[in-house]
């Protein structure tokens, strides 16, 4: 009985390390490359060799600063995120709470509206709210990024759903106390909020960073150019390196996967709790 | 169908090391309703699971008749099982569960049939045939969970506190048809409960379990009147029996057995004898009595006076609670079938019935 | 704290997302509706016109349109499937407590956090033509040499199922979290009645695992079916919707209508398209899914 037990555990950790390798493979080369000297990198894409580093040479990096504003791109994607993560928690919660909790006129009806955008995808109204940001003359600014990102369906849900949960004792206990709706809110509902506004952050922050279609079509210049529509603009910068190319992804991907393996707990979470909503 | 089943010396241990059975004997005879009863983390759902062969046995071994079935799955096993949440299918009506493992033997579609029908008619759910399982109420959902085990004509029938999620009303009720139901398909049957009443009540025999180990196996009755330790005696009866320390002394009249600063008599038609009592003299022993071996007395024909700490009176009796520290902790506790009038605080004179004091050694074990 | 206080508070918590929504989603939405029915191009010194329905017809007859259509679908019909399968089996081989579990979730994880831009940069040269191309290599590797090796990106049959590939292996492990998820909350204890109940290890799959999993099923399905439709920066980036519109999307094809030719209306009209069948799709999920919450 347990001979049998033992091959199946075996078997099962064969085909998670051989798909794991798979799963990984791309993301390895893209570090490994980006290590490299250019001429070895082309060349041994097609091998083994292309995961193992030999000496490790930044000099893709620094090229890529030498060749185009990294730093601006960088600054301009944590700049832009962070605004959108920031302004969305506060004024997502602030809805969020004013649904769950707070009586008002035409909360029902509005609340319905909120949940059919939740199926809106950015595509279904990107094209004629470009004609919209270009009639307001925003175009290649950071506000254009920014503003129609922050209130979000899917955040206001997730605030919902979790401030419906809390026990109401704590917001009688505050009323009974004097406390108005605004500090009730702030000084009790917030702080044990704490998981809801970390996955709303974590999931915000990941949706943002990469992205790529409405910055392609509002902007035009570098100088508030985020960093996935960059890396495709370098990509077709003449000469063609992949080494710097990869570097470029490197440094591009750090600081989501540095949110990602410290958080990850609650980016599972988040992302499950997308699944809940079926 | 003949269906015995022996525990030999079985014992569990988890993995992080914990014990959760420890050399465990029981023989079930056929056609018998064993339960297994203790307090939580007894070992009693593991000693249960093991059969069922949903967790494997670290030793000894387990006999379904003369067959050792260590190794077998508990496809092999011909057991069934009605679970604690009773584990119905959710997404499948109630004729659907009551025929899924009857499809699983792969019968054939009237014999299927004619089983499912003769459950849902035994169990009175043949008006229920359709609905789903969260439809249907506690005590409903408990009989599905029963007919679905009982449509295999299984040789073992387990049963692990399938009672404790319904209020008590209901309990009894279902009790009693349990009861009914295992004479009538004679089915050897394991039932686990922590609630010592149900045991009492249910089983043939009673195996009490505390800690991973078999305390005592017998009929209730003699389980009452002739616990093998401390542990029974406390564990079984509501309340359970007093049991406090105490030591024994040699007089001229015999011996005498301390209670509450008083020496006490013990009687010559005593439980114990008192051959076998002299050899505890001067020791530390632990005397037992049951809430209804002391009664209400004169001043004159007391033997003690214990101060009263608390009264609860149920309408038909009331039990006094006195300043006498228990080897549980708690207090002391009288039956009495009248309503005297006292209150707390009050010296109340009461006298023992000698014949009913039990004797137990230092490490627990009964004298007898 | 009187009645009418409370009112307004509710109002005014709520009025910042309100107003964002409608300024930049309701009114979008609405707009575009309005520019799908004239001929508005940015740019133009004509004063738009109200057409009717011609934006429309003149889509169903442009090849590229009526292509980007069928490569949607043909995306749609592979990736869907496929990627639901290797997900559920990523998360039932996760499903047992396995030493390292956590390493594994993370490794099949990670891609999803990869952004689809960087993804797609990476995977060009994934795709390279030539022996050096490192999929042409490893193709060379595991069919013993007998593969050729081909130009994926600029080969009209073999470009989408390239970013069909790219696609599944960016998204598979998001599916798999929500799957492995609900594979954790079916209970053991259904699992202990079945195996009691004589199910083998197949019977519990199909008997318990998959209809206790089915609406997380759906949904997972439903939500990887609308991220097909939105495909956009895979195409751009890899293949500029060639060779020869073999992989143009709907969402190409509305961009490159909007920005590239500046035909707003004729991108809002594609965009109408795009949202019916974002619709229609939701529906079915909403209708599929009611059968029995359990």
């Amino acid at each position: 009985m347990n001979g049998r037990r033992m091959l199946t555990t075996g078997l099962r950790y064969a085909a998670l390390l051989l798909l794991a390798v798979l799963f990984v493979s791309p993301i390895l080369l893209m570090v490994v490359g980006s290590l490299k000297p250019e001429a070895r990198v082309l060349v041994e894409a097609g091998s083994l060799k292309a995961f193992v580093p030999g000496e490790w040479d930044l000099r893709n990096y620094r090229d890529v600063f030498a060749r185009v504003a990294f730093g601006r791109y960088l600054f301009n994607s944590l700049f832009i995120t962070g605004m959108v993560v920031l302004a969305g928690m506060v004024v997502n919660s602030l809805a969020g709470y004013a649904f769950a909790r707070l009586a008002w006129r035409g909360r029902k009806v509005l609340f319905v509206l909120v949940l059919a955008i939740l199926i809106l995808p950015l595509e279904a109204i990107a094209v004629p709210l470009f004609y919209q940001v270009t009639l307001f003359g925003w175009r290649d600014t950071y506000l254009v990024q920014i503003a129609p990102f922050v209130a979000n369906a899917f955040s206001i849900y997730l605030f919902y759903t979790f401030f419906l949960g809390l026990p109401r004792e704590l917001e009688e206990a505050a009323r009974l106390d004097g406390a108005g709706v605004l500090r009730t809110f702030l000084t009790i509902i917030v702080p044990n909020s704490k998981p809801v506004f970390a996955t709303v952050a974590i999931l915000g922050f990941l949706m943002q960073w990469g992205v790529f279609l409405w910055p392609l079509m509002v902007t035009g210049g570098e100088a508030v150019r985020p960093l996935p529509l960059a890396i495709a603009t370098f990509y077709t910068l003449p000469p063609l390196q992949w080494g710097d190319i990869f570097a470029f992804g490197v440094m591009m991907v750090l600081p989501i996967l540095l949110v990602f393996i410290f958080f990850q707990r609650w980016f599972i979470r988040g992302v499950v709790a997308t699944g809940i909503k079926g | 169908m003949m269906a015995s089943v022996t525990y030999k010396q079985v014992s569990k241990r988890f993995e992080d090391g914990t014990g959760a059975l420890v050399d465990f004997d029981l023989q079930v005879d056929d056609g018998e309703l064993m339960v297994l009863v203790g307090p939580s983390g007894c070992g009693k759902s593991t000693a249960l699971r093991l059969l069922a062969g949903l967790e494997s046995v670290s030793a000894g071994e387990l006999l379904i008749n003369d067959t050792v079935i260590n190794d077998l799955s508990p496809q092999q096993r011909n057991i069934a099982m009605v679970f604690q949440n009773y584990a119905l299918y959710p997404h499948m009506s109630v004729r659907r569960n009551l025929a899924f493992p009857l499809r699983m033997m792969k019968l054939p579609a009237e014999e299927v049939a004619r089983r499912t029908a003769w459950a849902a008619e035994l169990l009175e759910l043949s008006d229920l045939l359709e609905r789903m399982p969260k439809q249907l109420s506690g005590g409903q959902r408990q009989r599905v969970a029963m007919g679905r085990a009982i449509v295999r004509e299984p040789q073992v029938f387990l049963m692990d506190e399938t009672l404790s999620n319904l209020d008590a009303k209901l309990r009894i009720q279902i009790r009693i048809e349990i009861a009914a139901l295992q004479r009538r398909l004679n089915i050897t049957t394991l039932y686990v409960t922590h609630d010592q009443v149900e045991a009492m009540t249910l089983g043939d025999r009673v195996a009490v379990m505390n800690a991973g180990r078999l305390q005592q196996v017998a009929m209730p009755q003699v389980l009452y009147e002739r616990p093998d330790n401390t542990f029974v005696a406390g564990f079984i009866g509501s309340p359970g029996m007093n049991v406090l320390a105490s030591r024994l002394q040699r007089r001229e009249s015999g011996l005498a057995v301390e209670f509450s600063g008083q020496w006490l008599d013990v009687s010559l038609d005593s439980r114990a004898s008192h051959a076998r009592l002299a050899r505890y003299v001067d020791q530390p022993v632990f005397i037992g009595l049951r809430p209804e071996a002391l009664e209400l007395a004169s001043a004159t024909r007391a033997q003690v006076e214990l101060t009263l700490t608390a009264v609860e009176a149920l309408g038909h009796e009331q039990l006094l609670y006195f300043d006498v520290p228990l080897i549980t902790g708690s207090n002391m506790i009288v039956r009495v079938q009248d309503t005297p009038a006292v209150t707390i605080g009050d010296r109340i004179p009461l006298r023992i019935h000698a014949r009913e004091l039990c004797f137990f050694d230092a490490q627990g074990a009964a004298i007898y | 704290m009187p009645q009418r206080a409370l009112i307004s508070a509710g109002l005014l918590f709520a009025l910042p997302a309100l107003a964002g929504l409608l300024i930049f989603v309701a009114v979008p939405f609405l707009l575009s509706i309005g520019l799908s029915f004239t001929n508005l191009r940015l740019g133009s010194p004509l004063a738009p016109e109200f057409v009717g329905l011609t934006q429309f017809v003149r889509l169903f007859a442009d090849d590229a349109f009526t292509r980007a259509l069928l490569n949607n679908l043909l995306f749609t019909i592979v990736v869907v499937p496929v990627q639901t399968l290797l997900a559920l089996g990523l998360a039932l081989l996760l499903n047992q407590p396995l030493r390292g579990l956590a390493l594994f979730r993370t490794l099949f994880f990670m891609p999803v956090v990869f952004p689809l831009a960087l993804v797609s940069v990476v995977w060009i040269l994934i795709y390279a033509p030539g022996p050096d191309g490192m999929l042409n290599s490893f193709l060379h590797l595991i069919t013993l040499g007998h593969w050729v090796p081909r130009d994926f990106l600029h080969d009209p049959w073999l470009a989408l199922p390239a970013i069909m590939l790219t696609s599944i292996w960016q998204g598979a492990g998001f599916q798999m979290v929500i799957l492995l998820a609900g594979l954790q909350s079916i209970p053991e204890e259904l699992y202990e009645a079945a195996r009691i109940d004589g199910a083998g290890r197949w019977q519990r799959f199909w008997f318990i695992t998959l209809p206790q999993l089915r609406n997380t099923l759906i949904f997972v399905m439903l939500v990887t079916t609308i991220l097909t439709f939105r495909l956009f920066e895979q195409v751009q980036i890899m293949t500029r919707g060639g060779p020869r519109h073999a992989t143009t999307t709907i969402m190409y094809e509305a961009v490159q209508a909007a920005f590239s030719r500046q035909q707003v209306a004729k991108g809002a009209a594609i965009t109408v398209i795009f949202f019916l069948i974002v619709l229609l799709v939701t529906l079915l999920q909403r209708r599929l899914a009611r059968q029995e919450r359990l």
